[in-house]
């Protein structure tokens, strides 16, 4: 069982040697290589069985019997008659790139120089198979990504952006082009026949890292391509309404109340049907106001109930232009109304005077005329008042109890 | 004298000796090149030989599948080799005795 095993790893051993070889004569057009190495692998196997048998279970070093795979190859290069590819270019290059490959050879000699490269190198060495593994990855975003775009046989596949693959058929995938990868990495499956195939693999996976990695760290922005969840589109609840009064979908900083004859009233109070009071500012008087047709800027100050307390619902509002209160006040306490000096006054109003409101005839509800002077004791001396039962009609009503929201 | 040195110029006619007394492989060329004194020879060299004679025209070669393992590419000699083998021979011959010559009349003087 031993003898097989060793065998079996001889034979792993000279094939890892023999495409290590045909990588180094990767500058070689396939055909050449292939005619240079066609048999190598029996060849080395035959002269390893012929050389002192190795110690049972010791693995095969194929170097230490042939040299490193690079002089193997310079040598049969050498007594083939093919002259090494550095010492004469299949094409001169222009004198420019000559120079700068020159200074990168002599740049590359100065850092081979230092005493850390070797064991980077080695370590480099050690960990090709991540390479071939990540370089898997990369080709994985990129199908997924080829998929995507063209939204070819989106519905078989059902990509992922995330690169991480969460079906059986992507598992699939990617395991497929690991072993493609790593196969071709150790020179096998077709890498023997194309020496540079392993070689192109990588600089294209290199070039694409910038590509895919923007790709998948963008995919945090999308949901899955395909998804079997569909999404339902439900109304969203409606924007809380802000506070203030508006009117035709524009907020109103002042109110005016006019009496059924048209004229202006003042402090009128003005409540909901809940009781709460309707306030058409909600920022204390701090805020400025645009008057419609009224030049600058107003502020506006509360109204005070018996009890001293501030009512913001009292219209119209008063006030004064802005640049009137004394905003740097040092004695300020902290209300607008103790920052104007001056009196507060009615902000313009809209019109001095509202047209009137038509009384209601007499005889188009009988019950009504007959029934007033009963009810509303105040209204026969209106005599143009509103017919309804209610408080006095003309002046500042004055309810006796404002609920306080 | 180093070996390897003289070997290099002399490493065509030897392998064309070696072919034309049987077909072989690339390592039974090498083993028998071995067998017969030249034991400096190295594989690659061999093989890269073997290779140049070929593509020049002096060798045919054909592939024996083998039962166990990777096939093996045989060499043979054709009458372009052979005529080649001839001259060489006659050069190695000639230049042999005339470093023979030069040797053993110094040694003698």
């Amino acid at each position: 069982v031993n003898g097989t095993k060793g065998q079996a790893g001889a034979r792993e051993a000279v094939h890892r040697y023999a495409a290590e070889v045909r990588r180094q004569l990767g500058d070689l057009p396939p055909d050449q290589v292939e005619d240079l190495t066609d048999g190598l692998e029996a060849d080395l196997a035959d002269a390893l069985a012929d050389g002192p048998p190795t110690e049972e279970g010791a693995a095969v070093d194929v170097a230490a019997r042939f040299g490193s795979p690079g002089a193997y190859a310079r040598e049969l290069r050498a007594a083939a008659g093919i002259p090494d590819g550095a010492d004469a270019p299949a094409k001169p290059w222009p004198e420019r790139v000559q120079r700068l490959r020159a200074g990168a050879a002599r740049a590359g000699a100065t850092v081979r120089r230092q005493p850390w490269v070797e064991p980077v190198a080695s370590a480099a060495t050690e960990l090709r198979p991540l390479w071939w593994v990540a370089r898997a990855w990369i080709g994985y975003q990129v199908m997924m990504w080829l998929v995507i775009q063209s939204d070819l046989l989106l519905w078989h596949i059902r990509p992922e952006r995330d690169g991480m693959p969460n079906r059986a058929l992507h598992w699939v995938l990617l395991l497929g082009l690991v072993i493609i990868s790593v196969q071709w990495g150790r020179g096998r499956w077709g890498a023997g026949q194309l020496p540079r195939l392993s070689r192109w693999v990588t600089v294209a996976a290199l070039l694409l890292v910038v590509p895919v990695g923007w790709f998948t760290y963008e995919s945090r922005f999308y949901g899955p391509e395909v998804s079997d969840v569909r999404y339902v589109e439900v109304p969203a609840a409606a924007p809380v309404p802000e506070d203030g009064v508006w009117v035709d979908g524009m907020q109103v900083s002042n109110l005016f109340v006019y009496d059924a004859d048209g004229a202006p009233l003042s402090d009128v109070q003005v409540y909901d049907d809940r009781g709460r009071a309707v306030r058409t500012t909600t920022d204390d008087g701090w805020g400025a106001y645009e008057l419609p047709g009224v030049r600058g800027t107003w502020a506006f100050v509360p109204a005070h109930d018996e009890d001293g307390r501030r009512r913001w619902n009292v219209y119209p509002l008063l006030g004064a232009p802005y640049e009137e209160f004394d905003w740097n006040a040092p004695n300020a306490t902290g209300t607008v109304e103790d920052l104007l000096p001056t009196e507060p006054r009615v902000p313009p109003r809209p019109f001095a005077q509202a047209p009137a409101v038509v009384p209601r005839a007499a005889g188009e509800h009988g019950a009504p005329a007959a029934a007033d002077p009963e009810d509303a004791p105040g209204a026969g001396v209106a005599g143009t008042q509103d017919q309804g039962p209610g408080p006095a009609p003309s002046g500042a009503p004055t309810p006796g109890e404002a609920p306080v929201p | 004298v180093d070996t390897t040195q003289l070997l290099k110029g002399v490493l065509d006619v030897a392998v064309l000796a070696v072919v034309a007394q049987e077909d072989g492989y690339g390592y039974d060329v090498v083993r028998r090149l071995r067998g017969a004194g030249l034991t400096d020879v190295g594989d690659a060299s061999v093989y890269g030989t073997l290779r140049r004679l070929y593509s020049q025209g002096a060798l045919t070669s054909y592939v024996v599948p083998s039962d166990e393992g990777p096939h093996r590419k045989y060499y043979g000699i054709n009458d372009q080799g052979r005529a080649m083998l001839a001259a060489q021979r006659g050069d190695w011959r000639t230049f042999a005795g005339t470093m023979t010559r030069l040797l053993d009349e110094e040694g003698a003087a």
